[in-house]
């Protein structure tokens, strides 16, 4: 905050001034349909007279409404409060992530894969493939970029491929940055991003020694799994199954998580998915639609689908999870759980794909098998495809040298949504993000075009679906929503409060 | 409710003086080491019931500041040196308290009580803001005696773990004064937590953020009030223009200076109408504050003369208090409610109900009396009156009680 | 193709960029040529390729609330004119983002 020298004054005899806002119709039978935002994520509810008397200086002073504009930072006025303090800090506490350098590194230890799965985000090698796994001097040096980040939290994530088929080349990064952090002292999270189908004793138990998190995937119930999943023995659910309850055994019930990956066969289910994530004792599912990467785009014929066809999904999903949620259990949704805390909280959730400027490369760097850096697990999937645009460097570069790259400059150019067209001017950009990336694969342009984009339709349609349920939902549905943005039980959430 | 003052007979006192009342068994084994800081023997008041005396009457010729016998004296009694005895009310000046005496006063002060939540470094009587609903009415006077008698009040004080308030008027207008007391109490009394309470409005000037940063006492929090999430309101409560702003800007700055911050909210007519949004702002704007305290209001100074523009009856803003908790306690900002006694709540806020009075100023009234709630109840401050009275006090039977416990839970 | 929306705009009352923005928000909707004639602007719509049984009314009042609303929206980025600049210099200080 410090350096800034304006003073706000007055320059005509309106008793307030505006402050920089956006708005958006939310087309619902609400009468106080439009919602206002400001850029550090303020927001209110207004009908049309509102809005225009907001604008044209006509609102009465002294009324409750008055009060909200003033407290919420959409007016001032200039002979009596300088709110310039207060949005400095809110603008600062969203995008706080800008003060850190990479805090997800990624290392693909191998592109080994024992299924076969037709929408797979990356291309595979087979079983007994050679040449694709990441040589020692690579790691070595992965280590090091790792290291040249300055973010004092860092997650390490192993994956493929399948890592624990290269599980020596796991231990071998795990083993030098223990060490090395005895020195660094970074607050340091193993993860490993597996099908849990190659777990031995031996690796659980260096899993318990270096607290590491396992990721699975767990697409729903048997059926569903098995055919998204396919392997020569057509066990991947049960192998799985029997992966998680492991893990569960030796490390404790938290230290596996799931993520599922819905195929258009997924989007008529997505009860029996949820039941299935109930039934496995899990505390949080994440129902994303599919990445147009990797081998998805070639079948997308057969496994793709419209994102609206996701956003009615998405819909009933969580119209579920709510019910299911009020019966007690919990279990919360996580890419909604993120959302609300953009929306909620005057902090920024910090997700990847969720940042304005772009998190590819700033927020996450990708090591993968064949030594190159790419700016996110999506653009080292487009190489895998044939595109081989977006890779910042090798390993052997410093950090320094790889965020300089032609490649980040072309992201970050096209990476700050509020400069965007479309975005510039939309009320969800304090909550969304921007995805030069995922535009450059869908549109072939790291800018796009917003009305045909998948990314802005699906941050859109669901950014629009919860903010017409924090305002009309019922207390019930509040409590849940409350329950996931600070992981509370429901019952601990005894009433919503004030709707903000 | 103890009072922090009562009148004794004293005899031989020649200069004001601030005196640490000690046992004879405590004299023997500790010595001045029983207080906290630097201290001589004739800082010390040796506590000496008439039985002691007339046992062992050459206990008087110990090397102390005076003697205090909490009794009449049996029989008369004088060795020329200082003597204080026939204590109004017994009760108030126990072993271990610091008090204050002046020459040509029968008034005895407790300027410090042993093993008390509620000690007080009162710092000062001038303030630069005046709230309507101001307990302890500002003076325009210069005060500044204060600092000097607070630093020594600290080098006699016992050197336990309880709580310490430090308060005014307004302390940061005695800034210097302020910040050697604070570093007093971190070198002399570095187990004590010390809350201040402070408007907050001269944390405008940057200047303080180096210099708590340099103090760096590590319990030392800030108690800040914000009437409204707007200037035009909480500058009325102020009554100053401007304020504000100011305390927002404090408020930055104290949080740039890494300092705990609690934000005070006083419930009247004013501050009631527009309490959740008030939260909003507060989570929105300053979600640094570790804490924050809805305070019934206490009727007494300014209060009683603004009761038309203040009073509010507490059941008429459970439903606000209510959505102003939930909204806190669900996005994770601790939130209490202070001076409110259990029947005035609906069962459901008494998780955030706190027992806040200091117990001098704790009262409960004739209907608490056969209450199932009264050992758990904030009850009264004692310059409570019928007209201050919500329509909805009541003894809470066990089986309403148990409704209060539970969710308490 | 079938009918076209044709506005003649007063440049007083809305901006070339409020109209190309309107052009760009409805790109789902209508294809938008945009002329400019002395001190009008013109617009001429066609329903986008997967809207053709778009009823002509409904893209006329499509068309109007948009451009009204962007009309507004440059009143209000008017007012607030460097406001949004001055905030975000002064809230990034000192994480190395120049914007």
């Amino acid at each position: 905050m410090r350096g800034f020298a304006v003073t706000l004054i007055a320059t005509d005899a309106n008793s307030y001034r505006l402050l920089p806002f956006r708005f958006m119709r939310l087309n619902t039978a609400n009468d106080c349909d439009i919602l206002l935002t400001s850029d550090t994520g303020e927001y209110l509810y207004v009908n049309d007279a509102q809005l225009r008397a907001l604008s044209y200086f006509d609102i009465e002073a002294g009324t409750s409404f008055y009060k909200d504009l003033l407290a919420r930072h959409f007016i001032y006025e200039p002979t009596r409060h300088d709110p310039f303090p207060e949005m400095a800090a809110q603008y600062r506490s969203r995008k706080d992530f800008l003060f850190q350098g990479p805090a997800l590194h990624l290392f693909v230890v191998t592109l080994r894969c024992n299924h076969t799965c037709q929408y797979c985000q990356v291309s595979r090698a087979p079983l007994g493939g050679s040449g694709h796994d990441l040589s020692e001097a690579d790691a070595l040096a992965a280590v090091d970029r790792l290291f040249e980040s300055n973010a004092p939290a860092l997650t390490v994530e192993f994956q493929g491929g399948e890592p624990l088929l290269a599980f020596e080349r796991v231990r071998q990064i795990v083993e030098w940055v223990a060490a090395r952090n005895l020195v660094e002292q970074r607050d340091i999270q193993f993860v490993i991003t597996t099908t849990l189908h190659h777990l031995t004793d031996e690796i659980l138990d260096f899993a318990k020694q270096h607290s590491i998190q396992f990721s699975t995937s767990l697409d729903g119930p048997a059926p569903l799994h098995n055919a998204n999943r396919p392997t020569p023995s057509r066990d991947s659910y049960e192998r799985t199954v029997e992966g998680i309850k492991r893990v569960r055994e030796h490390l404790g019930h938290d230290a596996v998580s799931a993520l599922t990956t819905l195929t258009s066969r997924s989007l008529e289910q997505p009860e029996a998915i949820i039941d299935e994530y109930v039934k496995q004792g899990f505390s949080s599912i994440s129902l994303r639609p599919l990445s147009p990467y990797g081998f998805a785009s070639k079948s997308a014929h057969r496994l793709d689908y419209p994102i609206e066809q996701y956003l009615t999904f998405y819909t009933k999903a969580l119209t579920y999870l709510l019910k299911i949620n009020q019966q007690g259990t919990y279990l919360s949704e996580s890419y909604t759980s993120l959302l609300l805390k953009n929306i909620l909280t005057p902090f920024s959730s910090g997700y990847v794909d969720l940042r304005s400027p772009a998190g590819a490369g700033t927020a996450a760097l990708v090591y993968n098998y064949d030594g190159y850096v790419y700016p996110s697990d999506e653009a080292r999937m487009l190489l895998e495809m044939g595109e081989d645009g977006l890779r910042l460097g090798t390993v052997q570069h410093p950090l320094s040298e790889l965020l300089a790259s032609p490649v980040m400059e072309t992201l970050l150019a096209s990476g700050v949504a509020e400069a965007l067209p479309g975005c510039s001017d939309c009320a969800l950009v304090p909550y969304c993000g921007a995805d030069p990336v995922e535009h450059y694969a869908r549109q072939g342009d790291p800018i796009g075009h917003r009305l045909f984009s998948s990314f802005c339709k699906k941050n859109m349609g669901l950014l629009k679906h919860l903010f017409a349920l924090l305002r009309d939902g019922d207390d019930n549905v509040q409590r849940v929503l409350l329950s996931w943005l600070n992981r509370r039980s429901y019952s601990d959430v005894r009433f919503p409060g004030y709707r903000g | 409710m103890l009072r922090k003052d009562t009148h004794f007979e004293i005899q031989y006192l020649n200069e004001p003086k601030l005196l640490k009342v000690i046992t004879l068994d405590e004299f023997i084994e500790q010595g001045v080491a029983v207080c906290a800081g630097a201290t001589q023997f004739n800082d010390l008041l040796l506590w000496l019931p008439s039985e002691d005396l007339e046992r062992n009457p050459h206990l008087v010729s110990l090397p102390v500041g005076g003697f205090l016998t909490p009794e009449s004296l049996t029989s008369p009694f004088d060795n020329g040196r200082l003597h204080l005895h026939s204590p109004k009310n017994p009760d108030v000046v126990q072993p271990g308290d610091v008090i204050a005496i002046t020459p040509g006063n029968t008034l005895v002060r407790v300027l410090y009580r042993r093993g008390s939540d509620s000690n007080l470094l009162f710092m000062t009587d001038r303030c630069n803001s005046l709230c309507l609903m101001c307990s302890q009415p500002p003076k325009d006077i210069d005060d500044r005696w204060h600092i000097e008698e607070n630093l020594r009040l600290i080098d006699l004080m016992d050197a336990g773990e309880e709580n310490l308030g430090i308060s005014g008027g307004e302390p940061t207008l005695y800034r210097d004064g302020l910040l050697e007391i604070l570093a007093k109490c971190k070198t002399v009394l570095p187990q004590k937590s010390v809350h201040v309470l402070s408007n907050g409005r001269l944390f405008k000037d940057p200047s303080w953020i180096a210099a708590l940063a340099a103090l760096g006492h590590p319990q030392l929090s800030w108690g800040i009030p914000l009437y409204a999430d707007n200037a035009v309101d909480h500058d009325h409560v102020v009554q100053a223009p401007g304020a504000f702003s100011e305390t927002v800007q404090g408020l930055y700055n104290l949080a740039r200076a890494n300092q705990i911050i609690e934000i005070r909210v006083v419930l009247s007519r004013l501050t009631t109408p527009r309490l959740p949004e008030l939260a909003h702002y507060v989570f929105r704007n300053l979600p640094f504050v570790r804490h924050v305290a809805l305070m019934g209001i206490e009727s007494t100074g300014l209060a009683r003369k603004h009761y038309e523009e203040l009073w509010i009856d507490p059941l008429d803003y459970q439903e606000a208090l209510s959505q102003t908790a939930y909204f806190l306690f669900n996005r994770g900002m601790p939130v209490s409610i202070y001076n409110l006694p259990l029947c005035l709540i609906p069962p459901h806020l008494s998780r955030f109900a706190r027992q806040s009075i200091s117990d001098w100023k704790n009262l409960f009234i004739d209907t608490c009396q056969q209450c199932a709630a009264v050992k758990h109840c904030s009850g009264f401050f004692k310059s409570h009156t019928d007209r201050w009275q919500s329509r909805g006090v009541r003894q809470l039977s066990t089986e309403a009680f148990s409704a209060y416990a539970r969710s308490a839970q | 193709m079938t009918w076209p929306v044709i506005l003649k705009l007063d440049s007083a009352a809305y901006s070339l960029s409020a109209v190309q923005r309107t052009a760009y928000a409805l790109a789902d909707t209508v294809a938008i040529q945009i002329g400019i004639e002395a001190d009008q602007i013109s617009l001429t719509a066609f329903p986008a390729k997967t809207k053709v049984m778009l009823p002509q009314e409904q893209a006329h009042s499509l068309i109007l609330q948009h451009l009204n609303d962007f009309a507004l929206r440059d009143h209000i980025n008017r007012e607030t004119a460097g406001l949004r600049e001055v905030l975000a210099r002064a809230a990034l200080a000192g994480c190395g983002v120049s914007r």
